[in-house]
């Protein structure tokens, strides 16, 4: 078990600049596994700063961390886009040619790894970012996900166990 | 391929923003100066606010019902000049015979050449006596009683109460009111029934008082006429017109108030209170003592936490229902839309 890195400066003294250089790479990499798409992510951060500046008033330190309050702002876009998405699917003819999704969670996965996570749902992935890639603790975790940190160690074991028998269906097939 | 090692290859390729993306949000957050988290957030959180604020707020009703009832006992007491006049006599337990010349009289106890201090003519004031009388035995008790009653109504008062017991020893607790300018007359015939045991007095002068209320009655009343000959004024605009009916509405609000107060207070100068004990035995005298400046307040005040508390509940009552088919819907909401959301990232 990793440590959670420690942020630069206090939470009384922190800007919004500060947070948001500080926890970029962070909010992107959780809207990339979401979304699976590179060009998607980048939109989906980008929205998710533009919302968090104008709600910057309203975070309060004491109640948590800035990265934990960005990624559950970073969790609401997504699901806006999500719904977005699902609306436009349903209106659109059974016999449209589905637009390609590109899978990408990033350079270095092997691609028997990135073919599997691209098979899980949303909601594996989202568990699997969150806890594993940005190595936040159970608590975090559930903070952002409004559920009890028992349902996130459910979640997180559940979608390990799936990654790892496609990842072996992967090497076997 | 282990857990252990998928782990460990997915934090090894964690992403990292592109360049554009790091230059966009460079530039939103130099956009705007971002506006900073309130003070209060950052000094007193939402929620201890309310752990503070709720405990403060029962706090300061306990207080301010504590100050008025003080503010209230201590308004009813006599002013400067007439503090003098306000007896609480320690209870005698000397027994004297009325009349007695030799016997050296109990303070305040009617003798033939001492009297009762008695209210102050021309002064509307609130006046309070106990009265312990010993009598020679159940017969004695049973004239006793039906002589007080005689007593009472021949002053124009009437009875209130009346408690009689006979056993052993006998005992009468009556409760009877007389007109405020016969009270001395009454104590006397009163005490003439036996043997005072013992005796207290208590003026409260509210003359101050309902003078007060009198002047507030009389602006009342011309401020309604000032408004009442604005109102008649031709060419008025509507919001005028209403603004000038409503602070006329308020005003015979407050002026009914008033009024209300003024005529309790003078009630209670009209009539005084008597309470009388007859008792064969001394030891068994039943009337309780007048009640203190400090028991006054405590009255009061919770008299007004009472009040306190039934328009919290009213409010309670009232607004409830509100207030929970609220919650319920709103937590409906979030409910369905946790479910809606896990919907969709189950099917994505």
């Amino acid at each position: 078990m990793t440590l959670e890195r420690p942020t630069a400066t206090t939470s009384t003294t922190l800007t919004f600049a500060q947070a948001a250089e500080q926890h970029l790479d962070d909010v992107y990499g959780y809207l990339l596994y979401l979304s699976r798409n590179r060009e998607t992510a980048e939109d989906l951060a980008s929205a998710t700063f533009e919302k968090a500046l104008r709600l910057w008033s309203r975070f309060d330190p004491h109640r948590g961390s800035a990265r934990t309050w960005l990624l559950g702002i970073a969790r609401t876009t997504a699901l806006d886009w999500f719904r977005a998405e699902s609306r436009r699917r349903r209106r659109e003819e059974a016999a449209a040619i589905p637009e390609r999704i590109e899978e990408a969670f990033g350079e270095g996965l092997s691609p028997t790894l990135e073919a599997a996570l691209a098979s899980l749902s949303a909601g594996e992935r989202e568990v699997i970012a969150l806890r594993v890639v940005l190595d936040l603790d159970g608590g975090t975790v559930a903070r952002v996900l409004g559920i009890s940190p028992t349902a996130v160690s459910t979640r997180l074991s559940r979608a390990l166990k799936q990654l790892e028998e496609r990842v072996t269906e992967h090497d076997l097939g | 391929m282990t857990s252990a090692e998928i782990v460990h290859e997915l934090r090894a390729a964690r992403p990292a923003a592109p360049y554009a993306l790091r230059a966009r949000v460079e530039a939103i957050a130099a956009s705007t100066p971002a506006p900073r988290p309130s003070v209060a957030s950052r000094f007193l959180p939402r929620r201890r606010a309310l752990l503070v604020a709720l405990p403060a707020a029962a706090a300061l009703a306990v207080a301010s019902a504590g100050v008025i009832g003080l503010a209230e006992s201590g308004r009813d007491d006599a002013a400067t000049g007439f503090r003098d006049a306000t007896t609480q006599l320690a209870e005698s337990t000397a027994t004297q015979k009325v009349g007695a010349a030799d016997a050296a009289p109990a303070y305040g106890a009617t003798t033939e050449t001492q009297t009762a201090p008695g209210p102050t003519t021309g002064r509307k004031q609130r006046v309070l006596a106990n009265l312990t009388i010993q009598v020679a035995d159940t017969d004695a008790l049973s004239e006793a009683t039906q002589q007080a009653l005689q007593t009472t109504r021949s002053l124009g008062g009437y009875v209130v109460s009346v408690s009689y017991a006979t056993g052993t020893e006998g005992s009468a607790a009556l409760t009877l009111r007389v007109p405020t300018g016969k009270v001395q007359d009454a104590i006397t015939r009163l005490s003439s029934l036996g043997t005072i045991v013992a005796q207290q007095i208590q003026i409260d002068d509210l003359q101050e008082s309902i003078d007060a209320l009198d002047r507030r009655i009389a602006n009342l009343k011309e401020r309604i006429a000032r408004l009442t000959a604005q109102l008649d004024q031709p060419g008025l605009d509507e919001q005028t017109r209403l603004t000038l009916q409503a602070r006329r509405s308020a005003a015979r609000a407050e002026l009914a108030s008033a009024r209300g107060d003024r005529a309790g207070q003078a009630a209670e100068a009209r009539l005084a209170t008597i309470q009388l004990a007859l008792v064969t035995d001394p030891e068994t005298s039943t009337v309780p003592p007048l009640p203190s400046r400090f028991d006054r307040a405590l009255d009061e005040a919770v008299e007004i936490l009472a009040w306190e508390a039934t328009g919290a509940l009213y409010v309670l009552v009232l607004a409830g229902p509100f207030l929970l088919i609220g919650l319920a819907m709103w937590w409906g909401r979030r409910a369905l839309q946790r479910r809606e959301d896990e919907r969709l990232l189950g099917a994505s």
